[in-house]
């Protein structure tokens, strides 16, 4: 009887406060809805961060490559068993063989042999057909172009095994393939097919030919091997056995899985002292990062609006046991303990809750997944897991809680003080407790972000507590000033005003509006300030990391052909920059580059990375006008020589002549066309004594010019007598025999020594002698001319002309690994892959498109130390925007100089894959929950309107009793709604660009390491600026239609109703 | 109306109030109101009194220490067996439960609106069921004793004024308490449905034996109650019986002038009490002060 009777009393009175329990249910749902959002959408992304890392990972990199090199090795044994396989393809097995042979008059000694399995399936074969037999070959398109090949050739190929006698077979060419994509799963980034087929080997020094591989029959090696097959090492085969991952069979709970698999397969692999290759533990670490990021992220914006949206429910739920205080009041009347009247709230409210979890459950399950769709590209539906639940329960409890504290709170009260129609106010200041737990908690997050905790939840969750005690102070300034300056405008008879403020100051939920449109307003500021930092560091980090807008890499003869096609095709050198990078395995990145031009179109980063002019001019310094001469002969003309040599008693010293050298470099720059011999042209021996004066020369090969670079001493082999020379330069002539014309040398100021000044013992030396020499050269200005001055013990000595520098200036950036060498220069790779110096003039924090440690010179300088010959260079043009026309043009401008564009690289692209990371979907839900704080604030005030909508029209109508007109009633209503709305944006607006900048620092946003050495943070006051304004247009458009739709109550008619 | 099957010894059920140096203080910020001083009453179980006064004269002040609302700051007050000004928060619910029903002035304060009056009825049963209080009629039963048998399911909107008074009479009458304490019960009401809402209480009195303490400030109401009390300024003024109104002396031995004689006898005019050998009192105003002396 008693429960059908209060199941009744719940029901009559969720139908006579619809409006009311509406308002619950929704909040409910949304609280619920925000709660399971979080667990929703941070498994997804997730997922999202597994599929994306896999899947943009090759094929080799995800999976697992297990190799031996022992004849006759089954590699496949330490892939094992288990769950985990069900995870990969089927295992592909091949075996390769290094062979040699002649193709053609080309010494091809770095070929392969190799059979795969299902070949054929994967291979285009454009002529003949799939090997049948093991000594059956398909030879590559390309290599069967440049080598002369077509099928019914035989080769006889060789396989070389070191410490034994090679041996020899024949396969024959049955078909040829053709060009396939590498990156394709099958082939594990396995390249067999090249654009030239067979080339000559990269290194200069060297004859050698490499070729595409022969794709041979299964089971060919067995019959090349012949009788070596029982040498187990130095034959050049590799067994091999490769395991596809297939990325989309994965889930997140199943890495861990996967990484014990790694670690069976490796441990099994060592006992057969096999060698595995697998990038998937590191892949599966880059995931977890990034679901950790998720983790830190999701939950904080998904926190906030929790947190938001509990405020409000409580807000609503307070409001809704002010309404029932007369129902209390009955019940305590007829008996009821305070207990027992409470749960007449409860009754009616927890039901809602209840009701509301299901419906709330179901909007997020919809959200995330329609959040998936949008954002993130191959997750299927969302997964309804236990941490979702777990969070739906919680949130539940809360809002429960929520509704028992309000109502036993509500139901002590006096019976006499609930039958009060309007409640006692207490005006003096009172902290409650969840006031102090906020502010404590607010305090908590921004010593945690000073302190400069990274990743850390309280971090992300303190704009949100910041603007919540902020939202709450504020509440009661505003009460405050609204009742002062009320009753200041009503003595003065600013009517309107007056009303206004006394309105604000005398309606019960007023201080809670006010902090929440406060804290709507800080979300919906600090959301689009973090959203857009995080998305300017996106695009910062894909200009540094592409290097610029547009980045195409080319193929040129050499530097000089780019650097002038370049030129020609972007005269202004604003929009088009020449860059050639070498990329040494074991050193720096060394970037070549038209300083200025490279200044003005890389993507710094930050502007302050940029290098500043002076230190940019140190990259290109003035220099010297370089010595040339053009001819056959050059002689050298020397006056007062003085030549002395200290004997080393050494037995095995051989004193001999002093040679000076002149090095030549002919004018297209390359160093071995000056003369017959090479770029050094040998002068004759300096003949030993003092007051000489002698004429040394050589022949030259420099008929169309040559430029001196250096003068030299060189000592026979084995002279290591200690030998003083000063050598006053009397001119130096060149031309043709018997037409030699004098070319100058500059002063001494233009050359300089290169190779290091040493001390060197004495053997020869007498206890009243010097005990040691130093060894140093130098050319040097004195008397009117050049002296070139020694002192020597065998050791080549060189001084350089300066035209032709002695270390390319270069700008360091991050930590550069290399020590200087003796003259204090650092030593990597130059454009020609051959080792030279560098000489710091600066340092910045990166290098666009260098993505590490890297060096960057000038190229023109560059060049000018380098061989003719680019090798293992990238030579790319890189352009300021990426504007197809102007690129079009631009690229026919570089063909037409030779220059032809392999590949193109843009910033838009690495932004791409920035923005398919973790931490940006993550970052994604900030505008999820900036849209639900917005509408939350209206709700809040529309709420509060509705709430407080019979005593207010009560009031306004007393007001029209004792003669105020409707006008200021109205202007009244609209001042009241807007006053609140503007005061609280404009707080939570700053409150939320404070709090977005305290948390910023520790809010992850990329999950690898990130080549930009400081993200930084400047305010993007425009995103911010629009959000505020966004946020205030939409509370004032409220608050007016609010006014207006109170207007039609203003009437005397009201005060009866108000009662 | 009619008469509860429930009930068989009426005249037992009404229950016994009594008063004595009843004070109450309204603690206010910056200064105190007392609102009760001295007030001895006694009520006998069935009596129905009518107190009668001006505004803030005390009189729903004394209701509310009667019914529980509040706490004497002094005094003594019984209601039945329960001494209020020592009783528990407990003791207190189950007395407002199943022994006092309270009537608030306003018909529409004592109904909760989205229930219909048989609902309401039961509502205010609940209570007393969990006390435990057996044997309570149907809520039909309790509206047809108020004469609101036909509207037990109608909406509160669609009942007249008297019928909402009734109903909140019968509210306060569900648990079928001994003391019915009325604040103002015909205070919005015109003549027609005060005597209704007159007629059922006094129906009620005589039916179920309650003891009725009715709030009025309305003399023609005061005139519907055997006994009225008249509270002046904190305490009992007078008392009348039968359309005749009459002095109290208090347990402290003051007595209230009637108004009247207030207006002759100016405040601190000093008075000659007599004795007459007829059991008759004289007061005689001495407006000499040296006649005094003598």
């Amino acid at each position: 009887m008693d429960r059908v009777a209060a199941g009744r009393v719940m029901l009559q009175g969720l139908r006579y406060r619809s409006g009311q329990a509406l308002a619950v249910l929704l909040l409910s749902m949304l609280a619920v809805a925000a709660c399971a959002f979080g667990p929703l959408y941070e498994r997804s992304v997730g997922q999202a961060q597994l599929r994306s890392t896999l899947s943009s990972a090759s094929a080799y990199d995800r999976g697992v490559t297990v190799s031996s090199t022992h004849l006759g090795s089954e590699p496949t044994l330490a892939l094992g068993g288990g769950p985990a396989r069900a995870l990969f393809g089927s295992p592909i097995a091949s075996q390769q063989l290094g062979v040699e042979y002649d193709a053609g008059g080309h010494p091809v000694k770095n070929s392969l042999m190799l059979t795969r399995d299902a070949q054929c399936a994967h291979l285009p074969i454009t002529a003949g057909h799939c090997p049948a037999a093991p000594d059956q070959v398909l030879v590559s398109t390309s290599a069967a172009k440049t080598l002369g090949w077509q099928p019914g050739n035989k080769i006889t190929v060789t396989v070389p095994v070191s410490g034994s006698r090679p041996t020899l077979g024949v396969v024959k060419v049955v078909g040829l393939y053709g060009s396939y994509d590498a990156g394709g799963p099958y082939w594990f980034r396995h390249q067999y097919w090249t654009a030239d087929g067979a080339r000559e080997s990269e290194d200069p020094r060297s004859l050698l030919w490499t070729a595409d591989p022969l794709i041979a029959g299964a089971g060919f090696a067995a019959p090349l091997i012949g009788t070596n097959t029982g040498i187990d090492s130095g034959v050049p085969l590799v067994n091999r056995v490769e395991l596809p991952l297939q990325p989309e069979r994965i889930s997140p709970d199943e890495m861990a899985t996967l990484r014990s698999y790694v670690a069976g397969v490796t441990a099994r692999a060592l006992v057969q002292n096999d060698r595995v290759d697998t990038s998937l533990p590191s892949l599966l670490d880059v995931v977890a990062a990034g679901q950790r990021q998720a983790g830190t992220i999701i939950p904080g914006f998904a926190g906030e609006l929790v947190l938001l949206v509990l405020v409000v429910i409580g807000l609503a739920v307070g409001a809704a046991g002010e309404a029932r205080r007369p129902d209390f009041a009955l019940a305590r009347l007829r008996g009821r303990s305070r207990g027992q009247a409470g749960r007449l709230l409860v009754a009616e409210l927890a039901p809602l809750m209840v009701l509301a979890a299901l419906p709330g459950l179901v909007v997020a399950w919809l959200l995330a997944g329609w959040a998936s769709r949008r954002w993130l590209a191959g997750v299927g539906a969302p997964e309804l897991r236990w941490p979702v639940l777990a969070a739906v329960a919680a949130v539940l409890v809360v809002q429960l809680l929520i509704v028992v504290v309000v109502a036993r709170r509500a139901a002590s009260q006096p019976v006499h003080d609930m039958l009060r129609r309007v409640p006692a106010r207490v005006s003096r200041l009172r902290l409650g407790a969840l006031e102090a737990a906020l502010g404590a908690a607010a305090a908590g997050g921004v010593v945690v972000v000073l302190s400069g905790a990274a990743h850390n939840l309280l971090a992300v969750l303190t704009p949100g507590l910041i603007a919540l005690v902020a939202g709450m102070v504020l509440s009661r300034l505003v009460v405050a000033a609204a009742r002062r300056r009320g009753q200041r405008a009503l003595w003065l008879g600013r009517l309107a005003i007056g009303v206004a403020g006394m309105q604000i100051a005398r309606r019960a939920g007023a201080r809670w509006v006010v902090t929440l449109l406060c804290v709507a307003a800080a979300l919906i500021v600090s959301a689009s300030e973090q959203s857009s930092d995080a998305a300017r560091n996106r695009s910062v980090r894909a200009g540094a990391e592409a290097g610029a807008p547009v980045v195409l890499s080319v193929h040129a003869v050499d530097a000089a052909t780019l650097r002038s096609a370049v030129a020609a095709g972007d005269p202004s050198r604003h929009y088009a920059t020449a860059v050639i990078t070498q990329r040494p395995p074991n050193g720096a990145t060394v970037m070549a580059v038209d300083p200025p031009a490279f200044a003005r179109i890389a993507r710094w980063g930050w502007d302050r990375d940029i290098p500043d002019a002076t230190v940019l001019a140190k990259l290109s310094p003035p220099r010297p006008k370089p010595v040339t001469l053009a001819g056959s002969r050059v002689e050298l003309a020397l006056t007062q020589l003085a030549v002395t040599r200290v004997h080393d008693p050494d037995p095995v010293n051989k004193p001999g002549p002093v040679w000076l050298l002149l090095t030549l470099r002919s004018s297209d720059g390359s160093p071995g066309s000056a003369t017959a011999t090479g770029s050094q042209v040998q002068l004759g021996p300096l003949p030993e004594g003092t007051g000489r004066s002698v004429v040394l020369g050589g022949p030259v090969s420099c008929l169309r010019g040559c430029t001196l670079t250096q003068m030299s001493l060189v000592r026979s082999t084995g002279d290591e007598d200690a030998v003083t020379i000063t050598a006053p330069i009397l001119a130096l002539r060149a031309g043709r025999p018997g037409a030699l014309a004098p070319v100058a040398l500059g002063s001494g100021r233009d050359w300089a020594r290169v190779t290091p000044q040493r001390t060197v013992p004495l053997r020869s030396g007498t206890t009243s002698g010097p005990q040691s020499v130093t060894q140093t050269i130098a050319l040097r200005s004195a008397g009117g001319r050049l002296v070139l001055s020694a002192t020597n013990t065998g050791a080549p000595a060189v001084v350089q002309q300066l035209s032709t520098p002695l270390a390319l200036p270069t700008i360091l950036a991050g930590a550069v690994q290399t020590a200087p060498n003796e003259l204090g220069y650092l030593e990597d790779n130059n454009i020609d892959a051959l080792t030279t110096s560098f000489d710091q003039v600066g340092r910045v924090a990166l290098i666009p498109g260098a993505n590490g440690p890297a060096l960057l010179t000038s190229l023109s300088l560059a060049e000018q130390l380098a061989g003719p010959r680019l090798v293992s260079s990238e030579l790319t043009v890189w352009l300021a925007s990426d504007d197809p026309a102007h690129e079009h043009s631009l690229v026919a401008a570089l063909a037409q100089h030779g220059v032809t564009v392999t590949s193109r690289d843009t910033q838009a692209a690495h932004l791409r894959v920035l923005d398919a990371s973790a931490p940006a979907w993550a970052m994604r839900l900030a505008l999820v929950s900036a849209a639900l704080a917005a509408l939350l604030a209206v709700l809040v005030m529309i709420m509060s309107a509705a709430a407080s909508q019979r005593g207010r029209a009560h009031d306004l109508a007393a007001w029209r009793l004792v003669g105020l007109r409707a006008g200021p009633l109205r202007r009244a209503a609209i001042l009241e709604q807007t006053v609140v709305a503007s005061v609280a944006v404009g707080l939570g607006a700053v409150v939320g660009l404070v709090g977005a900048r305290l948390a910023l620092p520790s809010v992850p946003i990329f999950v690898t390491p990130v080549p930009v050495p400081a993200v930084l943070h400047p305010v993007a006051w425009a995103p911010a600026g629009q959000a505020a304004l966004a946020c205030l247009a939409l509370l004032l458009l409220t608050g007016v239609a609010i006014a207006q739709a109170m207007r039609p109550q203003v009437g005397a008619e009201q005060l009866r109703q108000g009662q | 109306m009619t008469v509860l099957t429930v009930l068989t010894q009426p005249a037992a059920r009404g229950l016994r109030v009594s008063a004595h140096g009843l004070v109450h203080i309204y603690r206010m910020e910056g200064n105190d109101v007392v609102a009760l001083s001295s007030v001895d009453l006694d009520v006998a179980p069935g009596e129905r009194v009518g107190l009668l006064g001006p505004s803030g004269s005390g009189k729903s002040t004394l209701l509310r220490l009667l019914g529980g609302l509040q706490a004497p700051s002094a005094g003594r007050l019984r209601v039945g067996e329960r001494d209020l000004t020592s009783i528990d928060a407990g003791d207190l619910d189950r007395m407002r439960a199943s022994e006092v029903g309270i009537v608030l002035q306003g018909a529409g304060n004592n109904l909760l609106p989205y229930l219909a009056p048989a609902d309401n009825v039961a509502f205010a049963q609940q209570a007393a069921r969990r006390a435990g209080q057996s044997g309570l009629p149907p809520p039909g039963e309790v509206l047809d004793l108020l004469g609101l048998g036909d509207q037990a399911h109608q909406h509160l909107v669609e009942l007249t004024p008297g019928q909402l008074q009734r109903l909140a009479v019968a509210v306060a009458m569900a648990a079928l308490p001994g003391l019915l304490l009325a604040d103002e019960p015909t205070s919005q009401l015109d003549h027609h449905y005060r005597d209704e809402v007159l007629d059922a209480i006094e129906h009620l009195n005589q039916q179920l034996g309650t003891t009725v303490v009715t709030v009025t400030h309305d003399p023609q109401v005061a005139a519907r109650f055997p006994r009225t009390i008249i509270i002046r300024d904190g305490r009992i003024g007078a008392e009348g019986r039968d359309g005749e109104e009459f002095a109290v002396i208090a347990q402290d031995g003051s007595v209230q002038l009637p108004p009247h004689l207030r207006e002759l006898i100016a405040p601190g005019t000093l008075l000659r009490v007599r004795a007459q050998d007829n059991d008759v009192i004289t007061l005689e105003p001495i407006r000499d002060r040296g006649q005094a002396a003598r």
